[in-house]
Order: C-alpha cells, then structure tokens, then sequence
C-alpha cells in the first residue's frame, strides 16, 4: 500500500486496449450495470484503479465502481440544451415529463426494494405536494407523462419490472410489480444538488482551481464530450495552457480515449476512427443528415465569400470574427431550398414535399454538433465547417442486376 | 356492503365528505368552522348575513349571493339544515332572506369534526395517552371492589358512569396507539429519512419505549388481574349498570347504549390487554412493533454514518428538481437533465480530413486546412445509401437469409447426387452419372481413404457414408488389383485402377416431417459451424420439401 505500485499497465498492449474500451463504454453510457453492458462492466471493474484516477485527474469526473454498477459522475457541461433524454418513441421530454422523473425517483428513495405502481403513484402524488408541483394523476396527460418517467426509469435500469404489465398503465390501470435497483438509484444524481438554490446553479460549471488542474479539466472534457471546441471560448487561463499543451493532448487523448485530436488555429476537436463514441453520427445516413452535410457546405461557402477579402488573406481578426462567419439567415434558407432541388429525388418524401421541414431537421443537426449558432435573422458558420466537403452523388435505387442492395434502410430509418 | 357497493342511503351518507374535497373547499371549509368552531360555533343557528360578516372578519370575502350558494349546497348534501321557521313564505327571495337561519345537523358535526382531525394531525406523530393506563387501572380496581362487595346495592346511575369513564379513557388509549402504529408502520417502510427526520423519529421512538413500555409493563399486569377478576361478574354488572334506565327512540327502540354497558364491549378490552386464544395481546403487538422501527432506525442511522456521498437525503434534492423542471422551459430542462443526472453519451464529429500525408500544422486555420472529403450516395425513389465510411449499422438479415438460401440449395444438390449415386447400388465398374453425383462419390472415396489413414492394404475395406434427409448410401472401397472403376460425367472421364468400389443404399427414405427430425433452421446453423472436412456432407436435417 505504501510503495508506488509500478505501472505495468503501461508496457501491455492489451490491457491498454481494454482499459481504452472501459473508459469509453463510460463515456458513451455513464452508468453501466449488470443488465446494461455488462462486458464492459466487467472491463471497468478490472481496470478500475487506473480508470479512477485517470477520470478524476485527467477529467474532473468520479468514477463510483460498485460490484453491480460503474457510474461515471458527469458534470459540468454547462447550459446545453441539445442532450434531451428521449422518450422510447424518440421524441425528448417535456418539462412535465422531467418533472415527474423527478419526482418518481424522489418516490422512489422511500420505498422498499419492491413496489407496486400504485405505490409509486402515491409516493408522487406526495411528492408532488412537496414539490408544489401541481399535478392531477387522475387525468390522462399527467398519468402519461408519468408513464414516460417509469418507462425511462425502466430503460435506465432503475427499474426493472418484475411482474404485470406497467404498458398499459395508463389506459387500463394495469397493475405492474416493480424492482427497485437501489444501488443504481444511489449513484444517479451526478450534480451536487444539495449545495444548488437555483436552477441556475445546477447549469453553473463548478470552477476549478488552475492551480488544481482546472484549466487542464475543462479543456478535456470540452474535448470528450463536445463536438467542436473553439480557442475563443477559452478563458485566458485556459487557453494559456491549451497553447502549451495541445501536441501532448494528442498522445493523452490517443491513448486513453482512442480519439484523435484535429488542432487548428480556431480550436480543435476530437475524432473518433472507430465512429462510436458519440450520440450522433455526423456524416450520417439518413435524408436529413445528407441534407445537412450539404447544408453545410453551401454555408461554408457563403460564410467564405461573405467574408472580407482582408480577413481570408491574413486569416486573423481583432474581434474573433475568424472562429464564427455570419451568413444571412435567408441566404442560408435559400441554400437549403437550392439543394432541395438539386438533390431532390434522393432525399425522404417527407423532406421532398416540406421545404420547412427539411430546412429545419438540417439546421437542428447542425446547431447540436455546435457547427452553426442561430441568431436573429443570421446564421454562424463556426470555422470547423469548412472541414467538411461532401461529394454527393445520385445512386439508382436497384444494383446492376437488379437486387436490392443489402445496405438499404427503410424510408424512415436513419 | 356485502357485495363490495354501496346502498343508496350510504352513498347519501358519504355525500356530506363531499365539500371537503371539491374546488372550492377552502370556502366551504371556512363556512363549516363557523358553525363549529370558537364562539360561532356555540351559536345553535347563524342566518347567511351573519355567515358572511363572520367570514369576512375572518378576512374572506365572498357576496352574499355566493355564500347563499355555498349555505345551499351544504343543505343539500346534509351538512347543515334549515332552522325551522313560522312564516310562509313566497318566493324563493323571501325564503333565502333573512330569516332563514341555517343550523349544524348530526352529520355535518362529525364529518366536520373528522376533516378537521384528517387536516392536521393525519401525517405527524402522536403521542401515546399512556396516562390513562392508570386511569383504567383504577376504575376497574373500583369496579372490582364494588362487585364484590355489594353489587345489588350499588347505585346503577353512578356504576354506568364508572364504566363509561373506564372505556372512554380505554378508547383514547387505543386511538392514540393506533396512530402511533400507523406512524411507526411509517418508519418502517422508509429507508431513506433525512437528518432531522431521523432526529425526530428518534426521540418520539426513544421517548416513546420510556413511558409507554414502561407503563404498560408496570400497569398491564394489574389491569390484566383486575380484568380476570371482574370476568365473572361483567354480565351482572351491566345488567345493573343498565337499570339506571336508557333513552327510547322516536320508534320506541332503545337509543344506542355508551359502550362497556353491553358484555361483549368487554371482550375488547380483554383483548387488547390480555389477549385471546388466535391473538396476542395488543399492547405486545406495539411494543414489537416498537422493536422492529428502532432496528429499521438503526439501519437509517448506519446509512447515515457510512459515505460521504449518500448521507444526504437525496429526497429533497429530488422534490427540488422537480419543481424546477417543471417551472422550465424546453431548452432549459433539457439543460437541467443532462446536468443533473450526467448520463449524456460523448458526441463528436467524425471523418478526418484528409492531409495527404503532411501533417497539418496547429495554426493553420479551418478555412484554409485540406477539408474532409465525405461520399454522400443520395438514393434515388426515397431510398439512401450510406455515405461512405460513416454508415449505419449494417443490417444483416439479408445477407442471413441469402446464406440460409445457399446452404438450402446445397440440401438440395446434395440429396439429388445421393439419390443418383443410390439408384446405382451395387458394385461398380462403369458409372455414367452427372457432375454433382461424380462430385459426390469423389468426396465420399476421399472420404474413405481419409478414414483409414495409411495405404490401403489388401485386407482392408475403406468405407464412407454420405446421409441426406431422404437417402443414404455408403461406399466401400477395398484393394483388388486389375479392376478399375470408370466414371463418366459431363466434365470429363476419371479411371481409378485397382480398385473395387461398390455402393449401397444404407438408409431408408425418412419422412422430412418425422418429429424426431430437428428443425432446419438448427441443422443449418450447426452445419455452418462444421469445418469444410468431405464428411461436413453428412447431413442429418430434415427437409422442408
């Protein structure tokens, strides 16, 4: 205990591979239990020490490993609102919906290991009281709503149903016997709630000492979990060491995570060669994924020929202005509608008849990853847009020989 | 009752809950209290115009017009009744002036009176009322004395007060301990009690085991010796206790008797301090009760002392959050979830650009870097084909299936060639046969030669089996100088020299729908598992024709 254990993780190829795989399970699914990813689990378990500590120093996150349970205390990533829970149907939660998550997962702290819904129902309806939330679960619109938190909760494996039948809750009053995973329930809460007054606190990204490595801390994990992370946005602090810092990055990031770091003037991101550590595939198939990539690049252009001839030439700016080009919202739009005709017949029925539609799904994709910022009446092309250029082409719907294709999706998939 | 519904008239009877719990109960509620609380409350009857003044010193305010209303709908539900009056009225104006007084009836006092308790003390801890304990104790040691002295001559009127001041205090003991139960039943379920609640539950619990454990310890034997002694004589005492004489109803039926004037109320005092035959006492019952919510405290408390991380309670939190979830906007929850809970997956971009091989320097700006050049294949008729590297996950069912078809078919050829090489059974000199067949036998020699594994020698018989579903036949192969085996086929001739080659026809026609035949899909999935040896031929499966 007292001697420096050596580090012999260091020279196995191996272990370094699979200790690479636990730490991006964790990235990619912050808490993982024995029904969900339960390999990768086992993977955490085993290299639990040097994944503890390379989390807590390298990311500022604790790493909680329990015999049934890795959870990964994420925190910190500030006002984001493109990371939405989704509901099975894939619609994101409302505010009620997330309302009555919390307030079943408050129900749920006092139950025992077993309940039935109806007990649920009642320890929400307290709550609730509690809350000040005003709720009426005799209505259709509050028992679905709670439905969507009991069937998240499920998903999340705080649940699990043991018996009955919680589907048809809502309509038919179904009795279901549920399990409660206590040890999971325990871990759920990644922020320090206790210490928040506000719900502006909870949004608040905890500062971090320099001294302490905060500049170190919130420069990687801009870099894990953000898609585009811009040298602008820095504080000084931060960009100082990001200046002295970046080359070694790439080793750190290779070696732990498997990313490869793409530096440039403007800031930097984080690519993954194995296009999986992420939520949303970017370029990816789907209708309105094309139709986003060639979004982009028809901004990229306009942002490029909009901008003064003296800012390309120098590629510098006093204002910041080289991260993030305006375009005019209605060049943007009519952008969208150009490609529409252009591309029209290998794009999704529904995006080929609403010109709004697609407009709008290709915008939505493009804000999430941070690439464009929307404003009143102008449109921001961030600099790591111009990484992209899409080389589309027409692909006829049937091979030569007539068979279909093994990679064809469905009309909706994507 | 008996069938799980309600009679008509307890509907009706259950109706006078019904102010409590409609929209405007705050009103009627507040209307209710005057007629039964402080000095209001002494008032036998109060007219609509006194209703709203006392309401509006009470700071509500509500018109006239409005707490007619209100007056009326309690009338109707038989919260309260119309005084009687001896003028005649005529209009319904008239009526509802203000000579109409409106006064409590029965009904509406105890509905009132239990809301009023339901309202403030249903969820906190009470007290047990273990000072009756010797109350109790000692109207029983004088009833006991009395009867044992003179019972005849005792006075009935003062012996029906001694037993109902016995059960009154008898009833708020139990009353006080059940809500202590159902409090403690409370403890119990809960595992997750905050700071101050554990506190609280703590020092009800620790006061409660010292007076109320103690009592009863000190008291129950004694009332339980009082008891045995008056058993005896509890039918003769009520009897006497009774002639003090009872109220007669307007039918002439005696009006209900106070409890303990009857034997059987007796029998739940025994009961509850003694115990019966199938039951414990219930004051044992509470004391375990007792027992087992300072085992779950303990728990609470080693919850509590064990991890930094879990001693707060994490229910507060929760309810917090929700309110703030629900005051929020979109943008704004989604924001609050993915910082609360963290269970956000990484996202990032993919695709690297390409640099040709030079690395690209750190300072070079993104307008001017080499660009990631991404293939976008845009499906013609609605249907998309991945772009590039950056595709879905494949779906593989497709390719499942088209392997599936191929290992069917090769049945299928299989089967043919067995049954050709079948209808040549016999020994063979001279085959003419098609390919696949030819294809068949040469895997079956092989086959035998494989298994013997040397030179084949002159006493030895090489042989191999080659089983389809339908048909089976087997090669044998020994050494005999001289002979040959001739094989014509499509592609071409094949002699073999020295050899005796024959075939039989091993095995019957099965019925492919034989229920001992494996189902395909099985047989299939093993035969892909087999490595591609000749005797991976052999097939055991059934055929689905």
């Amino acid at each position: 205990m007292t001697s420096p254990s050596p580090e012999v993780s260091t020279v196995d190829p191996y272990a370094d591979a699979e200790r690479r795989r636990a730490a991006r399970a964790l990235l990619r699914t912050p808490l993982l239990h024995l029904d969900r990813g339960a390999d990768d689990l086992a993977l955490v378990r085993r290299h639990q020490r040097e994944l503890i500590a390379m989390f807590a120093e390298g990311l500022g996150y604790r790493l909680v490993v329990e015999p049934g349970l890795a959870r990964l205390m994420k925190v910190g990533l500030g006002p984001d609102g493109t990371r939405p829970l989704l509901r099975r149907n894939g619609s994101p939660f409302t505010p009620r919906r997330y309302a009555f998550l919390a307030l079943t997962l408050a129900a749920l702290t006092r139950t025992r290991r077993q309940v039935m819904v109806d007990e649920v129902v009642a320890g929400v309806r307290s709550a609730a009281t509690d809350a000040g939330v005003d709720v009426d679960l005799d209505s259709i619109h509050d028992r679905r709503a709670l439905h969507s938190a009991l069937t998240a909760l499920v998903d999340l494996g705080i649940l699990t149903e043991r018996d009955g039948d919680l589907e048809h809750w809502v309509e038919r009053h179904t009795e279901s016997l549920l399990d409660v995973h206590r040890d999971r329930l325990a871990v759920l809460v990644a922020a320090p709630l206790a210490s928040c007054q506000t719900p502006e606190d909870v949004l608040a990204v905890q500062e971090v000492p320099s001294a302490a490595g905060g500049a170190r801390i919130a420069v990687r994990r801009a870099l894990t979990e953000s898609p585009v992370v811009s040298t602008e946005d820095l504080t000084e602090d931060q960009s100082g060491w990001w200046r002295r810092n970046r080359e070694r990055e790439r080793e750190w990031f290779s070696r732990w995570l498997g990313l490869d770091l793409e530096i440039r003037a403007e800031g930097a991101l984080a690519l993954d060669p194995d296009e999986e550590l992420s939520d949303v595939t970017f370029p990816g198939a789907g209708s309105a994924r094309h139709a986003a990539l060639l979004l982009l690049a028809e901004l990229t252009e306009a942002a490029r020929t909009g901008a003064e001839p003296s800012d390309l030439q120098t590629g510098v700016s006093q204002d910041g202005s080289r991260t993030w080009r305006p375009v005019a919202a209605s060049t943007a739009r009519a952008a969208s509608d150009r490609l529409l005709r252009s591309w029209r017949r290998g794009l999704r029925k529904a995006h080929r008849e609403d010109p709004d539609l697609l407009f709008a799904e290709a915008m939505q994709i493009l804000v999430s990853l941070g690439l464009v910022r929307e404003g009143p009446g102008v449109v921001h092309v961030h600099a790591a847009a111009a990484r992209y250029a899409p080389r589309a082409e027409l692909v006829t719907a049937s091979g030569p020989k007539g068979e279909r294709s093994l990679f064809e999706e469905d009309e909706d998939g994507g | 009752m008996s069938d799980g519904t309600l009679s008509p008239q307890e509907r009706l009877t259950l109706g006078a809950l019904r102010y409590a719990v409609n929209d405007e109960a705050g009103s009627y509620l507040a209307i209710m209290r005057l007629f039964t609380d402080g000095i209001s409350g002494f008032l036998s009857d109060q007219s609509a115009d006194e209703v709203t003044e006392r309401l509006h010193e009470h700071g509500i305010d509500l018109d006239r017009d409005t707490v007619d209303q209100r007056l009326s709908y309690l009338v109707e539900h038989g919260n309260l009744a119309r005084s009687p009056r001896e003028t005649e009225a005529r209009s319904v104006r008239e009526y509802l002036s203000n000579r109409a007084r409106y006064q409590l009836t029965a009904r509406g006092e105890l509905v009132q009176r239990q809301v009023e308790e339901l309202l403030t003390r249903s969820e906190g801890a009470r007290e047990v009322s273990s000072e009756m304990l010797p109350g109790i104790l000692s109207g029983l040691t004088g009833l006991v004395a009395v009867c044992e002295r003179d019972l005849d001559g005792a006075d009935p009127a003062q012996l029906a007060t001694r037993i109902a001041t016995v059960f009154a205090q008898f009833e708020v003991l139990v009353t006080s301990t059940r809500q202590f139960y159902a409090y403690l039943a409370q403890v119990l379920t809960r595992f997750d009690l905050g700071r101050d609640e554990f506190v609280s539950f703590k020092s009800a619990l620790i006061d409660y085991l010292q007076r109320f454990v103690d009592e009863i310890s000190q008291h129950m034997p004694q009332v339980g010796d009082q008891l045995l002694r008056l058993e005896p004589t509890i039918p003769a005492l009520c009897e006497r206790a009774a002639e003090s004489g009872g109220l007669k109803g307007l039918d002439g039926s005696s009006a209900r008797r106070s409890t303990g004037l009857s034997a059987e109320d007796w029998s739940s005092l025994h009961t509850w301090f003694i115990g019966s035959a199938d039951r414990r006492a219930d004051a044992d019952n509470v004391r375990r009760l007792a027992t087992d919510a300072l085992r779950a405290l303990l728990t609470n408390l080693r919850r509590l002392a064990a991890g930094a991380d879990r001693h707060q309670s994490r229910y507060g939190d929760l309810v917090r959050l929700a309110s703030w979830f629900d005051d929020a906007d979109d943008e704004v929850s989604h924001a609050l979830w993915a910082n609360a809970f963290g269970l956000f997956p990484a996202r990032h971009v993919s695709f690297a650009a390409e640099t040709d091989g030079d690395p690209v320097p750190s300072t070079k700006s993104w307008w001017d870097a080499p660009a990631a050049e991404v293939p976008i294949g845009l499906r013609v008729r609605g249907e998309r084909q991945a772009g590039g590297r950056a595709s879905q996950r494949v779906d593989y069912s497709t390719a499942k299936q088209a392997r599936l078809r191929e290992r069917r078919e090769a049945e299928q050829r299989l089967r043919r060639a067995a049954t050709e090489l079948a209808a040549h059974a016999g020994p063979v000199t001279d085959l003419r046969i098609s390919d696949e067949a030819r294809g068949a036998l040469l895997d079956l020699y092989a086959a035998a030669l494989a298994r013997v594994g040397r030179p084949l020698g002159a006493a030895d018989q090489a042989r191999a089996e080659l089983t389809t579903s339908g048909v089976a036949v087997a090669l044998l192969v020994d050494r005999e100088p001289g002979s040959q085996l001739r094989l014509t086929s499509p592609s071409g001739v094949l002699v073999l020299h020295d050899l005796r080659c024959k075939l039989v026809a091993t095995g019957e026609v099965r019925d492919p729908r034989d229920p001992h035949t494996p189902p395909r899909a099985s047989v299939l999935d093993q035969a892909d598992e087999r490595s591609p040896d000749p005797l991976a031929m052999r097939s055991a499966g059934g055929e689905d024709r």
